[in-house]
C-alpha cells in the first residue's frame, strides 16, 4: 500500500507537469470566455448558451487530457525507462499499472472540479447545486471512461492507434441509440445485430449526457444516476483489469 | 546467487516479419560475494539478458533462479539493487525526494534520513539532498542512480553499463563506488563494453557474442595476463566476427 501511494503521488506530479494538461485546461478556460461573449450577444438565451458552452469546455478539456495521457503512458514509460527502476523494486506490474491509472484519474478529477467550480460561478440562473453536481458526475464519468478505454488500449497499441481507439469509443458511445435505431429500421438482420452488438461492446455515453439547461433545472432521476454509476464503474473496472492482464505479459524492451 | 539456464529470446519487429533471435540458450552462474563483469559488444544481448533476469522481458525459454531459491519474487527484489542503462529520473524531484520515493517503493519505514545520508556520502554526493535532479550533471545522475540501488543495503547489485557516457572523472568515481561495494562483499554483476574497466574491477567474467555464451569463469583465466580487451579481440577473431 505504501508503494502504491508513493507511485500515485509521484505519477500525479509527473502528469501535472505535462504540457498537454495545461494546454487542455487553457482550452477549457478559453471556451468559458467564449461562452461569456456569445452569451452576451444573445438577448434571451444568455444562460442557456453559457451552460452549453461551459459544459462542453469541461468535456473537451477532460477528453483531451484523458486521450493524450492515456494513449502515451506506455510509450513514455518505455522511452524514458522509468518503469524499470520502479519494477526492479518489490512492486508488481498490477501495482504499477494501478498507480499510473489512479494518478491520471485523480488529475482528471481535479481539473474537472476546478473548471466546474468556475462554471458554477458563471451560471446565474436558479438551479439546485445537487442538480449541478449530478451533471458534473455524468460529465466526469464520461471523460473517465474514455480515458480508461484509451489507457487500456495503450498496453497493446501504439499511441496514435490508442488515441483513435479512444475517439472511436467516444463517437460510438454517443451514437449508440442512433445505430441501434437505424439497425431496427433497415429490417436487415445483420444491421440489427450490429446495432445490438454496439450496445454490448461499447459504454453508453448517450445516457450520461446531461449537459443541458433542462437537467440543470429539473435534475436527473435517481434511477438514471444509479444506472450511470454502475455502468461506468463496471466499465472502469473491466478496462483496468483487462489492462493489468495485458501489461503483466508485456515485454518492457 | 544467480543461475541462468537456457535463456532464449526472440523478438518480432513487425507482425509478418520473422522473429529476430537475440539470446540463444544462454546459461551462466553468478557466484555470491564476487564481482562479475558481463561483456559483449553493443547489440550482443547484454541488456536483453539483464531485462530477462529482472523480469522486464519474458524469455521464450529458460529458467532464472535467484539466491538458490527459484524465480524472482518481491522479497528477493528487496535484496537487489538495480541501475538501468541511461536511466531517466523524475527531474522535478530533489535528490532526497527521489531516494524517499524508492524507500517507499520498498516498503517505507523508519530510518530513511540516516540511510539517505549514508548512501549520498558513499556515492560522493554529500549535501546535495535538497537540490533538484534537473540541476545534476550526467555523472551526478549516475551516482544518484547508484545511491537508490544501495539504499536498502542489497546483497546483490545489478548495473547495466554504469560507466557508459561518462567523462573520465565520472568513470573513476563509479569505479571507486564499485570497489567500495566489493570490499563490503556485495555481489555485483555489471555489464559494460568498456573492457579496460573489467580488468580493474572483476573477479569473474561472463562473455557473450550474438546472444550466445562465449566464456564464463575467472577473469584471470580469460585474460591470461594480456588484458581482457586483447583476449576478447582474440576470441572474436576465432569466432570469425569482423572487428
Amino acid at each position: 500500500m505504501i508503494a502504491l501511494r508513493a507511485l500515485i503521488r509521484i505519477s500525479f506530479l509527473e502528469f501535472l507537469r505535462d504540457r498537454i494538461v495545461w494546454i487542455c485546461f487553457l482550452v477549457g478556460v478559453v471556451l468559458f470566455g467564449f461562452s461569456l461573449i456569445l452569451g452576451s450577444l444573445s438577448i434571451q438565451e444568455q444562460q442557456r448558451i453559457m451552460a452549453h458552452f461551459g459544459w462542453m469546455a469541461l468535456q473537451l478539456s477532460g477528453l483531451g487530457i484523458g486521450l493524450f495521457l492515456g494513449a502515451n503512458w506506455v510509450h513514455k514509460e518505455m522511452d524514458h525507462q522509468t518503469c524499470l527502476l520502479v519494477l526492479a523494486r518489490p512492486v508488481s506490474r498490477a501495482q504499477f499499472f494501478l498507480g499510473k491509472y489512479l494518478s491520471v484519474l485523480s488529475l482528471l478529477f481535479m481539473i474537472e472540479l476546478i473548471l466546474a467550480v468556475f462554471l458554477f460561478g458563471l451560471l446565474r440562473f436558479k438551479m439546485s447545486p445537487v442538480f449541478f453536481l449530478q451533471v458534473f458526475v455524468g460529465t466526469f464519468l464520461e471523460v473517465a471512461l474514455i480515458f480508461s478505454l484509451t489507457f487500456f488500449a495503450a498496453t497493446f497499441l501504439r499511441p496514435a492507434m490508442a488515441f483513435l481507439w479512444g475517439v472511436g469509443f467516444f463517437l460510438m458511445g454517443h451514437w449508440m441509440q442512433e445505430v441501434e435505431f437505424f439497425g431496427q429500421k433497415t429490417g436487415s438482420a445483420f444491421y440489427f445485430s450490429l446495432g445490438k452488438g454496439v450496445s454490448w461492446f461499447c459504454p453508453n455515453l448517450y445516457q450520461m449526457n446531461w449537459r443541458t439547461v433542462y437537467f440543470l433545472e429539473h435534475g436527473v432521476s435517481e434511477t438514471q444516476v444509479l444506472w450511470v454509476l454502475f455502468h461506468s464503474l463496471g466499465w472502469l473496472l473491466l478496462t483496468a483489469v483487462a489492462g493489468i492482464l495485458i501489461f503483466r505479459r508485456k515485454d518492457l524492451v | 546467487m544467480l543461475k541462468v539456464q537456457g535463456l532464449t529470446k526472440a523478438f518480432k519487429t513487425q507482425l509478418l516479419s520473422p522473429a529476430q533471435v537475440v539470446l540463444t540458450d544462454l546459461s551462466f552462474d553468478i557466484q555470491g560475494q564476487r564481482t562479475t563483469g558481463f561483456v559483449g559488444v553493443n547489440g550482443a544481448g547484454k541488456t536483453t539478458a539483464l531485462k530477462c533476469i529482472l523480469g522486464f522481458i519474458h524469455p521464450d525459454q529458460g529458467q532464472i533462479s535467484f539466491f538458490d531459491q527459484g524465480p524472482l519474487t518481491s522479497e528477493m527484489k528487496s535484496q537487489i539493487g538495480y541501475l538501468p542503462e541511461r536511466p531517466y529520473y523524475y527531474d522535478f524531484l530533489t535528490a532526497l525526494q527521489f531516494l524517499k520515493f524508492h524507500w517507499d517503493l520498498t516498503g517505507g519505514g523508519a530510518g530513511f534520513e540516516q540511510r539517505a545520508e549514508i548512501v549520498l556520502d558513499r556515492v560522493n554526493l554529500p549535501g546535495v539532498g535538497k537540490k533538484a535532479l534537473r540541476s545534476f550533471s550526467k555523472g551526478m545522475l549516475q551516482r544518484i542512480g547508484i545511491a537508490q540501488a544501495l539504499l536498502r543495503e542489497p546483497k546483490f547489485l545489478i548495473f547495466d553499463e554504469p560507466m557508459s557516457g561518462l567523462d573520465p572523472d565520472g568513470r573513476i568515481l563509479i569505479k571507486e563506488i564499485i570497489q567500495d561495494e566489493k570490499k563490503r562483499h556485495t555481489t555485483i554483476f555489471f555489464s559494460s563494453h568498456l573492457l579496460g574497466d573489467m580488468d580493474e574491477l572483476c573477479d569473474n567474467l561472463v562473455v557473450i557474442n550474438q546472444g550466445k555464451l562465449v566464456y564464463q569463469g575467472a577473469l584471470q583465466d580469460f585474460s591470461k595476463g594480456q588484458g581482457v580487451e586483447k583476449s576478447f579481440r582474440d576470441i572474436r577473431q576465432q569466432l570469425g566476427v569482423r572487428q
